[in-house]
């Protein structure tokens, strides 16, 4: 059978009744557990584990599947209403849908998340399909060296993020570094920072900090002066997206898919990266960068369709090799085993329908989350119109008990306070938070790329310039770098600030 | 007056929820908390999920796990040695890990000797060595050879600071008197696609994950350091007693009532008679040998900790170097 | 151990500052307000109409100046102290201790850099930048550019009612049990911070934490700890 034929088995096998009862029930429980911040996939499949003992390998595989797309929705649903993001892939989300929330068009935003979303995983189911076995090997030829590479790449995307002074951005990203070096060294197992706090040996998390830093430092710089009835004072405007977003977000949305999808191959990759990138890609390619920020549906579009993408890349190496990279596919793998089915490379010759099967239901998880999600809307946004006092007491509710989910531990929620104070501080001093946060995500896999690959070379610097994939980054990124230094359209904005001076 | 209502609706559920956790027996009388230091789906977590069905089941009392990856463990391990001495919050850890903590850090609030009260341990997987398929070594012996050939040269892929695969690749280079560059990585997976990929000469994993990449034809596995399903020879068959084997065990803090561990001796020994239970560690290639009763229990751990005295602090990765 | 109490101390000092900062900046727009209030009272009594003083009398603009010389000079003494150079002039010291402390863990060799290697890196470029973000500030000030405006004001009680309540929340989540903690927290934020009444903060209260803990511990099985409810609860 070809390709097609199997697809057509693999979604005939999910279109059954029963399958898509599980699928639906997978999705919703996934989007529940996406919009609580600190319980992720990982804790909501954990958990539906022992429920799914009685139930065929195909149907369980085909929940755990609707489980991560939908927590990946509903990670941006809460990006966009209350700039809190209930994943990390959402985070990017944060940046323009809150603000588009605050304009009234968090309809719009939640529906093109979703038909972003949608797009990409259709897209990307297409590519698995005839695109899985050779891309595998592409994904393998990353090694510590390439990472280091394709990190330094991402970080000069990261000047595109800056809204406001460069100085700042880059100070904040080096902040971030400097935040990522607290724990336990994994190559010395030396104590950075730790002070002796038992629980700051596993660093301060990417997640707590998040939920601190965007989602409880908007409450206080709202609440600063007293609580108002409501803090969404503008009429809403419309519910699902207008002509207008599609034209500004087709392209977006392609492009989000095909990077999101290349670089979650990569293994170790988490999906946070390609969220970055792709916003940054946008905010480059745009006619209008300085609106990123404050509003355009393109910085919705773009990152949702990406995150999307790389979660189904990273199937391909699970579903190839064998190898899992991110804890959604590591969860995966765990599910499969349980029922017998060994990934591998033998895992489509073996048992194509649970292959097909899980494609299939991917696919379907996809549409379901689209059907389930679009009619859900106009219900999200009636709840922005709660009084404020209650409203920012159920949020901040939901940032404690988020973070302490994380781990059941205290600390976590501990920081998080913190950081929402830091938060406050950040934006009263005009410091930007996304490039912290980039440099919080990328700092430990540029250390540990950079140290690796120095061992592995004992010592020779030269190795990054050996290695063909690794060249080509670092040429990409000084071009990147280099290259707003000679475009007219910065001289020209050279001339204007010094006029205005 | 709708809210008066909504609140005295809810407040009859919630009280009637909580007459329903009532139970009537010895133990069991009430839910059991098992914090597993690892995260979610990891070999640990999954085990100890199957295990808390199972009993559950037999004993219709709701078995939760709760994940505690904090700190390796540590801070779940604290928890559960000064817990109550009821039984019903236990610890599921990597031995090694419990061991490696209370021989490598003389400041660690626990020690695996003298605050816990094992109520299991078992060998479930073995650490293998292994090379892609198209490499030139075809057994340990000529690894080994080449080696001692060009020191330092060949770089090896290994699991994290202080990890049973960290310490028996240090093992190997003490007893065999060689000099493998050991990297770390974050996870078996991350080593193995540096083997696959050609960044790394050798690598380290676990049976478990080695078999269907041996299955297909990918990799070629030279050792192992327990007899496992694999076939391949043990590293002290070739003349290495390298032994540090991942061992799980189920702790409870030090003075449980002996009525507890017995209940759970009978039930894991119904539990691992069980077809179907044994059929998922087949199916998850989990090769299990477990071991209850107090004597036997005692013998065994004291053994695991003397493995891991072989070993300084800063190689158990409690010190900097 | 006296690095952790140098690290509070500091961070305390420098929210006492602010806080102080914040307080008296405010006392010198309001003594500024009244000023000009009592200018433009007295000049619309005059029936003029003042478009930014220029078609003020001549005599009454040399009172507006007299008047507001003594605000703006008390300005001009504090204006290297403002918003911008603070934030830097904090990042930069929290640079110099970061690079520092890096430093003695050890930076190893090319072959096998130390765990000090990268965190000193990042933070002896965040303390150059943070000087040049500084300098920068000072002159900016200096030149007499940038006034503090109303949203620089650091109105700080709300905050830190807000973050204490989190915090002691924290703390006592498994002492006395998620949902009594719910319960206080909630009334303490309607009733403390958004102004209502005690009967509406106690009944949302009641209504939030029999939610949440259905929600979180049936529903969800969050394991959120029971603390004191724990016998009712299990």
């Amino acid at each position: 059978m070809d390709a097609f034929g199997y697809l057509w088995m693999g979604l005939s096998t999910v279109l059954q009744p029963i399958n898509l009862l599980y699928c639906f029930a997978g999705v919703f429980c996934g989007t529940l557990v996406g919009v609580l911040p600190g319980i992720g996939p990982t804790g909501a499949i954990a958990l539906l584990l022992p429920v799914t003992f009685h139930v065929p390998p195909v149907s369980a595989i085909i929940m755990f599947c609707g489980i991560m797309y939908g927590a990946q929705y509903g990670g941006s649903t809460t990006s966009i209403l209350v700039n809190i993001p209930g994943e990390a892939s959402s985070i990017v989300t944060c940046l323009d849908g809150y603000q588009m929330a605050r304009q009234g068009r968090a309809g719009p935003a939640l529906g093109m998340a979703a038909f972003g979303s949608f797009i990409a995983g259709t897209g990307s189911v297409f590519g698995l399909v005839f695109l899985a076995p050779v891309l595998a090997e592409f994904g393998l030829r990353f090694g510590p060296p390439e990472y280091f590479s394709l990190i330094i790449f991402g970080l000069t995307a990261l000047l595109y993020l800056a809204h406001g002074s460069m100085a700042r951005a880059m100070m904040m990203a080096l902040l971030g570094l400097m935040l990522a070096s607290v724990g336990i060294d994994p190559l010395t197992s030396y104590p950075r920072f730790t002070y002796d706090i038992l629980a700051l040996r596993d660093g301060l998390g990417l997640v707590q900090i998040v939920i601190g830093l965007f989602g409880v430092s908007e409450i206080l710089i709202t609440i600063e002066k007293g609580v108002r009835r409501t803090i969404f004072d503008t009429e809403i405007k419309g519910l699902l997206p207008t002509l207008r977003d599609w034209k500004d977000s087709i392209l977006p949305i392609t492009r989000g898919s095909i990077l999101g999808f290349f670089l979650g191959m990569i293994p170790g990759i988490s999906v946070v990266i390609p969220t970055f990138v792709s916003y940054a890609l946008e905010k480059k390619i745009s006619k209008h960068p300085e609106k990123f920020g404050t509003g355009v549906i393109e910085g919705v579009a773009a990152p949702e369709a990406a995150n999307n993408a790389a979660s189904s890349g990273t199937m391909v190496p699970l579903l190839s090799l064998g190898i899992p990279c991110g804890a959604a596919s590591a969860l995966v793998l765990g599910a499969m085993m349980i029922y017998g089915v060994v990934p591998g490379p033998m895992l489509i010759s073996q048992s194509p329908q649970i292959f097909w099967g899980v494609i299939g239901s991917m696919y379907v998880g996809n549409l379901m989350l689209l059907l389930l999600n679009l009619p859900l809307i106009p219900l999200w946004v009636k709840t922005l119109k709660t009084p404020y006092p209650i409203l920012f007491t159920l949020i901040l509710l939901f940032c404690l008990i988020g973070s302490y989910t994380i781990a059941n531990s205290m600390t976590d929620m501990v920081i998080m306070i913190i950081f929402g104070f830091v938060g406050y501080l950040m934006k009263k001093f005009e410091y930007e938070m996304a490039p912290l946060v980039m440099g919080l995500v990328l700092g430990p896999l540029m250390e540990k790329t950079f140290r690796t690959s120095l061992l592995m070379s004992k010592g020779s610097p030269a190795i990054f310039f050996r290695r063909p994939i690794s060249v080509v980054l670092l040429v990409l990124a000084m071009l990147v770098l280099i290259s707003p230094l000679i475009t007219r359209k910065r001289l020209a904005e050279k001339i204007v600030q010094a006029e205005e001076e | 007056m709708k809210r008066r209502t909504f609140c005295l609706v809810v407040s009859i559920l919630f009280c009637l929820t909580a007459v329903c956790h009532a139970q009537v027996r010895d133990y069991p009388k009430k839910p059991i908390q098992i914090l597993v230091g690892h995260t979610a789906s990891s070999a640990i977590d999954v085990f100890y999920r199957l295990t808390a069905e199972e009993v559950g089941r037999t004993w219709k009392v709701p078995i939760n796990i709760v994940n505690k990856p904090v700190a390796s463990g540590s801070v779940a391990a604290s928890e559960v040695a000064n817990a109550e001495k009821d039984g019903y919050l236990l610890f599921g850890t990597l031995v090694g890990q419990l061991a490696s903590v209370s021989v490598g850090n003389p400041k660690s609030p626990v020690h695996i000797l003298r605050d816990f009260d094992v109520i299991e341990m078992h060998y479930y997987a073995a650490n293998v060595i292994f090379v892609r398929a198209d490499s030139p070594f075809k057994s340990l012996d000529e690894l080994v050879d080449y080696a001692r050939k060009k020191p330092g040269e060949l770089v090896a892929g290994i699991t994290q600071m202080g990890s049973n695969i960290h310490l028996d690749a240090l093992l190997l280079n003490r007893l065999a008197k060689i000099d493998i560059t050991l990297v770390h990585q974050d996870g078996p997976p991350e080593v193995l696609t540096g083997v696959l990929g050609g960044h790394f000469n050798v690598g380290w994993t676990n049976h478990v994950l080695a078999t269907p990449q041996v299955a297909a034809g990918k990799i070629r596995v030279l050792a192992a350091d327990m007899k496992c399903p694999l076939g391949v020879p043990t590293f002290a068959e070739k003349g290495y007693p390298i032994d540090l084997v991942p061992v799980m065990g189920l702790f409870g803090p030090r003075g449980m009532p002996p009525t507890v561990i017995k209940t759970w001796d009978e039930a894991l020994k119904t539990m691992m008679k069980d077809p179907k239970f044994q059929a998922s560690m087949t199916k998850l290639n989990f090769v299990i040998d477990m071991t209850t009763g107090a004597d036997k229990l005692d013998k065994l751990l004291k053994e695991e900790v003397a493995r891991y005295s072989r070993f300084t602090p800063e190689e158990l990765g409690w010190r900097k170097k | 151990m006296l690095r952790q109490s140098a690290l509070k101390a500091f961070f305390l000092f420098f929210v006492f500052y602010l806080g102080l900062h914040g307080e008296t900046s405010s006392l010198a727009d309001l003594t500024e307000q009244v000023q000009t209030t009592t200018v433009s009272k007295k000049l619309d009594k005059e029936g003029r109409l003042i478009n930014d003083g220029e078609e003020a009398h001549p005599s009454k603009e040399i009172h507006c100046e007299l008047l507001l010389q003594p605000a703006r000079a008390r300005k001009k003494k504090r204006a290297t102290m403002n918003k911008d150079v603070l934030g830097s002039l904090f990042c930069l010291l929290f640079g110099i201790f970061f690079t520092v402390e890096s430093f003695r863990f050890g930076m190893g060799v090319w072959s096998r850099p130390g765990p000090g290697y990268f965190p000193f890196g990042a933070g002896v470029l965040f303390s150059l930048i943070s000087l040049f973000v500084l300098i920068k500030a000072i002159r900016k000030t200096d030149s007499g550019e940038s006034t503090t405006q109303s949203a620089d004001r650091f109105h700080l009680k709300n905050i830190l009612l807000i973050v204490t309540g989190m915090l002691v929340y924290a703390l006592l989540l498994k002492k006395i049990g998620f949902a009594l903690c719910t319960f206080g927290l909630v009334i303490f934020f309607i009733h403390v911070i958004a102004r209502k009444g005690w009967v509406n903060s106690i009944m949302t209260g009641l209504i939030v934490a029999i939610l949440f803990h259905v929600l979180f511990n049936m529903l969800l099985n969050a394991q959120l700890p029971n603390g004191l409810l724990g016998f009712v609860l299990g």
